[in-house]
């Protein structure tokens, strides 16, 4: 019923598409003058041809940073240290297929267990995630704690903010159900810490299955493109590393002197991550503190998480860019790349916006507009720019990584990028809609499809 | 159209097509057949360490530079010697005279100081100040510091928190902080002074006369591009100098 109505409007629009266009060839053989929509619309492209353009710059200088740039990561040299006292929270929803595992990584961990508590915060799983959690609690009373979150607000923000009350210690580890760090991770995670300076700590996600298919391997290849040189690039650079909600830490006083968890967010990783910027606290990123995850195995899962990072990822943009600007505490090139990092998921609907814009120009005004704009034209050359430098990401962090065969399937990532527009697009437009209407954002569960270990 | 021309399009179409599709043999061959599909492997234990470190170690202007040398109990560095890193729970350097520890509880309790110039709170129980600080000899200060300038601490100090500064560091003599110590330049820390959380520089660390770094059972990190010991210095934990590090 729903592909049905999605059905209809193409073909409306479609339609209506093909009207205009043959109305405006005739226009054309009729020798009409350059109308102002015309420039209108040129003028509109251009500005998106230069929006590409920045966005292709910076991703070159990312990727060249990487390949000549030195590694930044002025903790590594912190291996002793009176660890403080911390809390790692398990953030589970109907987690029976790998809280098991999660939790067994955790008290392999080599921190000094007197310094280290877990909270399960187990958010109305309707499986039986309780039941696994309760008999950990039972095995390991004191170093596992359970928080079962019957009733409140969905999602995971929330459920965290409800937990934070168990906290102990000033800092807080926070990872997804389905991860399995290993032994050092919590030490790499803390040392930032030492900083007085370091808000919130952020490690390198890599998928654990990435062979299961054709969709793992791509979403493999784009993680290490985001991990390996994106973040690393903006760390070195110091720019602004983003905190991703998991395998990463936060320092809870300041979460609390920037107003705290919000549990009205998508995307709360993005939103701590500017809250903390704007307040002059520094977000580190270590390449070296890895730890596997899941990645979605099927297309429809994998656009429902884009759905919601794009729609999450605006909202922040929304309430953190304006804010941003003002700070006085951020630098210059803080707030250069905190705004293009803030409008990431814009330029997907802007590339689409460029494409029906030069088909729009083209049968409107071909002959006059295109020679004074070139837009056409620009418009390829800055999407093959955009398009390559996101793939050059991807080559030399695969590179980077040892993989150098992978990359052989490196043109089917068109393929991914070619599914994900509309979903990124969407989010915009659902965004849109939601801020007019005041209708609440919905947070949606990621699937896992690991199967449980045993305890 | 003629049936040769028909020929010649079809096989027109039939070249531009395997040209076209041609590189991406490898992308099919890969997708169908994959030989790189794996997980990317991080090390998920702790590296396997060597044989078990010796108890004493002794380093002197001889001793060829390696990359890393551990004891199990005690190190002495001998003057003149060069070092990178260096990890022992007690690491001498040089061996003029014995040096105490200085505990903080133990010292003289300075003056409080209510507030310092241009700060704002920064935390739970922290400062922040834009620019260049100075705190006067003889003063106690409760909290963490963050200062994106230079900071010049006075002698006989005791700080009880973590220093962050993006300028020079220069602590004086018998001042104790008592946290962490980071700065994203150079950091001098003068006569009897010490340092109980970990240190870290971007630039150059120099340890004055009877500096000692870490506690006796509280060992801690101390990094630096390059290090330079003045005198007799004592270190718990680990010592590394990325580029170079040497006693006079």
């Amino acid at each position: 019923m729903r592909l049905n109505r999605h059905a209809h409007k193409g073909l409306l629009c479609l339609t209506l598409f093909l009207t205009l266009s043959t109305q405006a060839q005739d226009r054309l053989l009729n020798g009409h003058p350059v109308s102002t929509v015309s420039v209108v619309l040129s003028a509109a492209l251009a500005v998106i041809v230069f929006v590409m353009l920045a966005y292709g710059t910076r991703q070159c200088i990312f990727s060249l940073n990487r390949v000549l740039g030195s590694h930044r990561y002025p903790y590594a040299g912190i291996d002793q240290a009176q660890w403080p006292l911390i809390t790692v929270f398990i953030a589970a929803h109907n987690e029976e297929k790998v809280i098991a595992s999660s939790m067994n990584a955790m008290l392999a961990s080599d921190y000094p267990q007197d310094r280290m508590r877990i909270v399960v915060v187990n958010d109305r799983s309707s499986d039986q995630t309780a039941g696994i959690v309760d008999q950990y609690v039972h095995v390991w009373p004191g170093r596992i704690q359970a928080f079962h979150r019957n009733s409140g607000k969905p999602g995971k923000a929330a459920a965290l903010k409800d937990a934070m009350a168990l906290a102990q210690g000033d800092i807080a580890l926070v990872f997804d159900a389905d991860y399995t760090p290993a032994p050092g991770l919590m030490r790499q995670l803390v040392a930032p810490f030492f900083d007085a300076e370091v808000g919130a700590v952020m490690g390198r996600v890599v998928p654990r299955n990435a062979g299961a298919n054709l969709l793992t391997r791509l979403l493999d290849m784009e993680r290490s493109a985001g991990y390996q040189v994106d973040q690393q690039a903006r760390m070195n650079l110091r720019a602004v590393p983003q905190y991703g909600g998991t395998v990463g830490g936060v320092r809870l006083s300041a979460m609390a002197s920037v107003g705290g968890w919000h549990d009205h967010v998508l995307a709360e990783d993005t939103d701590i991550t500017f809250r903390l910027l704007v307040a002059g606290w520094k977000t580190v990123y270590n390449n070296d503190a890895a730890c596997h995850e899941e990645v979605p195995q099927e297309w429809a899962v994998r656009l429902r998480q884009i759905h919601r990072w794009a729609k999450g990822h605006n909202q922040v943009l929304m309430r953190q860019a304006w804010t941003l600007l003002r700070s006085p505490f951020a630098t210059l090139r803080e707030q250069l790349d905190g705004l293009l990092l803030l409008h990431i998921f814009l330029m997907q609907p802007l590339l689409l916006m460029g494409w029906v814009l030069t088909m729009a120009l083209y049968y409107l005004d071909a002959a006059q507009t295109l020679t004074i704009f070139v837009p056409g034209t620009v418009l390829i050359a800055c999407a093959a720019l955009g398009g390559f430098t996101a793939f050059q990401q991807m080559v030399y962090a695969v590179l980077i990584d040892g993989h150098r065969k992978r990359l052989r399937l490196l043109p089917i990532q068109f393929l991914n990028f070619m599914v994900s527009l509309p979903s990124v697009s969407q989010a915009l437009a659902s965004g849109l809609k939601d801020g007019l209407t005041g209708r609440e954002l919905v947070w949606h569960k990621t699937v896992r499809y690991q199967t449980q270990e045993a305890s | 159209m003629t049936t040769s021309h028909v020929l010649w399009l079809g096989l027109f179409l039939a070249v531009t097509s395997g040209l076209l599709l041609a590189p991406l043999y490898p992308t099919w061959k890969e997708w169908r057949h994959p030989q790189d599909m794996t997980a990317l492997a991080f090390p998920l234990l702790p590296a396997a360490r060597g044989p078990a470190p010796v108890e004493r170690v002794w380093l002197t202007a001889d001793t060829p530079l390696h990359q890393e040398v551990e004891a199990a109990h005690s190190m002495v560095v001998m003057p003149g010697s060069h070092f990178k890193k260096l990890m022992a729970p007690s690491i001498l350097f040089g061996i003029d005279r014995p040096i105490q520890n200085r505990d903080s509880d133990a010292m003289a309790r300075p003056s409080p100081i209510e507030a310092l110039p241009q700060a704002i709170h920064w935390g739970a129980n922290g400062w922040r100040i834009a620019g260049d600080c100075r705190i006067p000899a003889a003063h106690q200060l409760a909290g963490s510091l963050v200062i994106t300038g230079h900071l010049w601490i006075g002698s006989d100090c005791l700080i009880q928190g973590d220093i962050k500064v993006h300028g020079d560091v220069s602590v004086g003599a018998r001042t104790v902080v008592s946290g962490a110590l980071i700065s994203d330049a150079c950091i001098d820390l003068q006569e009897a002074s010490a340092v109980h959380g970990p240190l870290l520089c971007a630039g150059n660390l120099t340890l004055g006369d009877m500096v000692v770094l870490g506690q006796v059972g509280k060992p801690t990190s101390v990094c630096a591009d390059n290090i330079f010991v003045l005198g007799t210095a004592m270190a718990h934990g680990t010592v590394h100098a990325r580029r170079t590090g040497q006693l006079a």
